[in-house]
């Protein structure tokens, strides 16, 4: 059973960062980044199930950690749209390939 | 009065400062009232101490002049007196020496004060005609009343270092009256020549009070005198050279600087430059016989000292010799005057090498008189004719101006010893001194007599020729039938005629006998007085008939005697040599300065340099190859490096990322897969 979600999870998360390496548009490199914290929640879920299956010390422990991380991916993706539409108001673009002010 | 006598010199300094400072502001009137007032304070306070010191019974003995500020006090303060470690010399050393500032009055002093304050008084009212209208009136007044302050400090002082005060202000003064006209080259190149004349003979007499001290352990003339009367300090035999006679001579050396001798006279001559009062009072009547008072004054020493004495005696024979074969060539007759002096002072320190101290004072003070009539009398003539100072272009002016002529030929007589002139008594009185020297041997004062006797007659000559070319010749420029009487101010014939009555009389009072030191002269026989006199009336004969009456004679003799009146004229190489000698052995030594400045200064200095030089070139090529080397290195090390690492930041999100997340996985592969087998392996593997 654990595996099975594990093997998800690991594809979900292999998904996400080859989302993030691949695509040019910041929108859908937010939404791959969503993918591999889903990963990680999915995670999170199956090893608390797991670890309460064989007698853990404390159950739930993954579940909240995953709604915690669903705060945070939540309050990340506000504050990160908010940076997305401020530099598509001086740029004109969400593409990263045209926002390299960091080379040399 | 002897207690307040400590005002003589005061008064004149007044006058100094007030002139000095403020006399810009006053009137020619005011200026000259103020000096004349100082020297007239200073003559009457004189006149009066000198009337109770002869009154007194202090006879001979010296008083010392009042007790406490201003007379008397501290002036160099010394510690507490120590000796040697050895504790055997006992010689005072300069933590024990202690310096009084002080005056004492004795018979000598007394002279000495009526003659300064006496011809002083009479020469500035002189000279308040004769500067009329000059721009620099006031600071000659105030130089003249400088000088009588320190002359007035010379004669009063009780030691030597206030001596040396007096000496060197008038030395100072001498120089600033001398260069009075410091705008004529020839006046301030004659002001130097005194100075540095008077500076080589300061440094002999500085070297005697040094040596006085050292020997006496005091600079006081009383205590000198007493040590020598203890009998502690052995005298000097003639022909022996003892301690005394080196500070005798050294003595001698200052004395031959301030009142001319040989070889030192040679600034006499030229300090003529300055105005004729100046000649008068400074470098006739008072400056320059500050030497013989000196003399006079440390008589005590010099008798301990007979072949220093016999040097002076033979110094002062040729220096009257020299002097008075050069008076008979000079035309200026400022010149005529001032060689005149320098053998009348060759003739006073004969009488002191001869002991015959007082004779020697006596004829200071009847010199005084009759050659400040002369120069006084020229300097009329002098300003009468517009300042035409060449006898050879007067003549004829006795018609013209009457009063000077004859007052000058009474100064003539007086000089020139016809009885019963003040000169007649006083060089009598030196030639008897002389021949009946104690410290001189027999043939050796005998020679100086005859010396003495052709002296006199040499003087009786020129001057007789002074008179008689400026008076007496005819067919020259200003004679009278060139113009009428040339109008003389009362402020000039009133002094001379007083000069001129003390001339005549002043021989009455013999100070050399009142004075009573040395050898006392009586006038006693015949002989010398008469060959005195013969002496002197061949003189003026001589010079009356080649002058007046046989002038071109007088001429032709002159033309005959070409090159010998040439040598007299600059008196005989003396004043050539005294520019040639020193100032050429000052230019080799300084050639040899110069060849050891070129040779080794320079050299190591060059030589340093060139060091240097090539020290910098290296230290240049290693600055540029190897620190430089190592900077610029570094910094393409640093260029070329990054061009390596830039590469990586392309500033792209897509290559950034890929790194990094290449990078996690290395890592993951690198640390974790292990530990991840190490833990969940069984759980794999127990799950598939």
């Amino acid at each position: 059973m654990l595996t099975t979600v594990l093997t998800i999870s690991g594809l979900m998360f292999a998904l996400g960062v080859a989302g993030v390496l691949t695509r040019r548009n910041i929108i859908v490199i937010f939404m791959a980044i969503e993918l591999i914290l889903n990963a990680a929640n999915l995670n999170f879920v199956a090893f608390s199930r797991y670890w309460a299956s064989i007698g853990g010390i404390s159950p739930h422990t993954g579940e909240v950690f995953a709604v915690f991380v669903m705060v945070v991916a939540a309050a990340e993706a506000a504050v990160g749209l908010g940076l997305v539409i401020a530099l598509y108001r001086n740029r004109g673009t969400v593409s990263v390939d045209d926002i390299d002010l960091l080379k040399w | 009065m002897i207690g307040f006598a400590w005002l003589i010199p005061l008064f004149p300094l007044a006058g100094a400062i007030v002139l000095g400072t403020l006399g810009r502001r006053f009137g020619e009137r005011a200026v000259g009232a103020i000096a004349i007032a100082a020297v007239a304070g200073s003559l009457i306070v004189s006149a009066l101490a000198v009337a109770e010191y002869a009154g007194s019974q202090h006879h001979g003995a010296a008083v010392a002049v009042g007790d406490g500020f201003p007379a008397s006090f501290e002036w160099i303060p010394g510690g507490a007196a120590r000796t040697s470690a050895d504790g055997i010399a006992s010689a005072p050393v300069a933590g024990g020496l202690s310096i009084r500032w002080s005056y004492s009055v004795d018979a000598l002093t007394c002279v000495m004060l009526l003659v300064v304050t006496g011809v002083g008084l009479l020469i500035h009212v002189f000279a308040t005609a004769y500067m009329r209208g000059d721009p620099g009136f006031a600071r000659f007044f105030a130089y003249l009343n400088l000088f009588m302050f320190s002359m007035l400090v010379l004669v009063m002082a009780a030691n030597f270092p206030v001596l040396f005060v007096g000496w060197e202000g008038v030395g100072l003064c001498s120089y600033l009256l001398i260069g009075f006209w410091y705008e004529r080259d020839a006046a301030s190149d004659a002001a130097k020549k005194a100075f540095v004349a008077n500076r080589i003979g300061d440094a002999g007499f500085l070297l005697g009070i040094f040596g006085a001290f050292a020997v006496f352990g005091s600079m006081d003339f009383e205590t000198i005198a007493r040590v020598i009367g203890t009998g502690d300090i052995v005298p000097d035999a003639l022909g022996e050279w003892g301690v005394l006679s080196v500070i005798v001579l050294g003595l001698f050396v200052g004395v031959a600087g301030k009142s001319a001798q040989i070889p030192l006279f040679v600034w006499l001559p030229d300090a003529m430059q300055g105005p004729t009062p100046v000649s008068a009072l400074i470098h006739a009547a008072t400056m320059v016989t500050a030497g013989i008072y000196l003399m006079a004054r440390v008589h005590g020493v010099l008798l301990a000292a007979p072949s220093a004495m016999l040097v002076i005696a033979c110094v002062g024979a040729v220096t009257a010799l020299v002097a008075g074969l050069a008076a008979t060539a000079q035309d200026d007759i400022k010149k005529v005057l001032a060689y005149s002096t320098v053998s009348q002072l060759g003739l006073m320190a004969l009488a002191c090498g001869a002991g015959a101290f007082g004779t020697a004072i006596f004829h200071v003070m009847t010199h005084a008189f009759f050659k400040a009539l002369l120069f006084l009398g020229a300097g009329a003539i002098i300003i009468a004719l517009h300042h035409e100072q060449s006898l050879s272009r007067m003549g004829g002016l006795a018609r013209r101006m009457p009063v000077v002529c004859a007052t000058m030929c009474i100064g003539a007589l007086a000089i020139a010893g016809v009885p019963p002139t003040s000169g007649f008594f006083s060089k009598d009185a030196m030639l008897i001194g002389v021949l009946e020297s104690t410290v001189l041997p027999l043939p050796l004062r005998t020679a100086l007599f005859f010396v003495g006797l052709v002296v006199a007659a040499l003087t009786a000559y020129y001057t007789t020729r002074m008179i008689g070319m400026a008076f007496f010749a005819r067919g020259s420029d200003h004679d009278e039938a060139h113009g009428g009487k040339l109008s003389v101010p009362a402020t000039m014939t009133v002094p001379l005629v007083v000069l001129a009555v003390l001339s005549v009389f002043g021989g009455l009072f013999d100070v050399g006998h009142w004075l009573a030191i040395g050898t006392v002269v009586t006038h006693a026989g015949w002989m010398v007085p008469a060959l005195a006199t013969v002496a002197a009336v061949s003189g003026i004969g001589l010079g009356w008939w080649l002058t007046v009456v046989r002038p071109g004679a007088g001429r032709a003799i002159s033309l005959r005697l070409g090159p010998v009146r040439e040598a007299a004229a600059g008196a005989f190489g003396f004043d050539a040599a005294a520019g040639v000698v020193p100032v050429g052995a000052t230019l080799s030594l300084a050639r040899a300065a110069m060849l050891a400045d070129v040779e080794v200064v320079d050299r190591a200095v060059n030589s340093t340099a060139a060091g240097t030089v090539s020290g910098a070139g290296g230290s240049n090529w290693t600055d540029a190859n190897v620190v430089d080397g190592i900077v610029r290195g570094t910094g393409e090390a640093t260029v070329s490096g990054s061009l390596v690492f830039r590469a990586m930041q392309s500033g792209r999100f897509a290559g950034t990322s890929l790194v990094l997340a290449m990078a996690v996985a290395a890592i993951v592969v690198a640390f974790g897969w292990n530990a991840a087998v190490a833990a969940f392996g069984h759980w794999f593997g127990g799950g598939q």
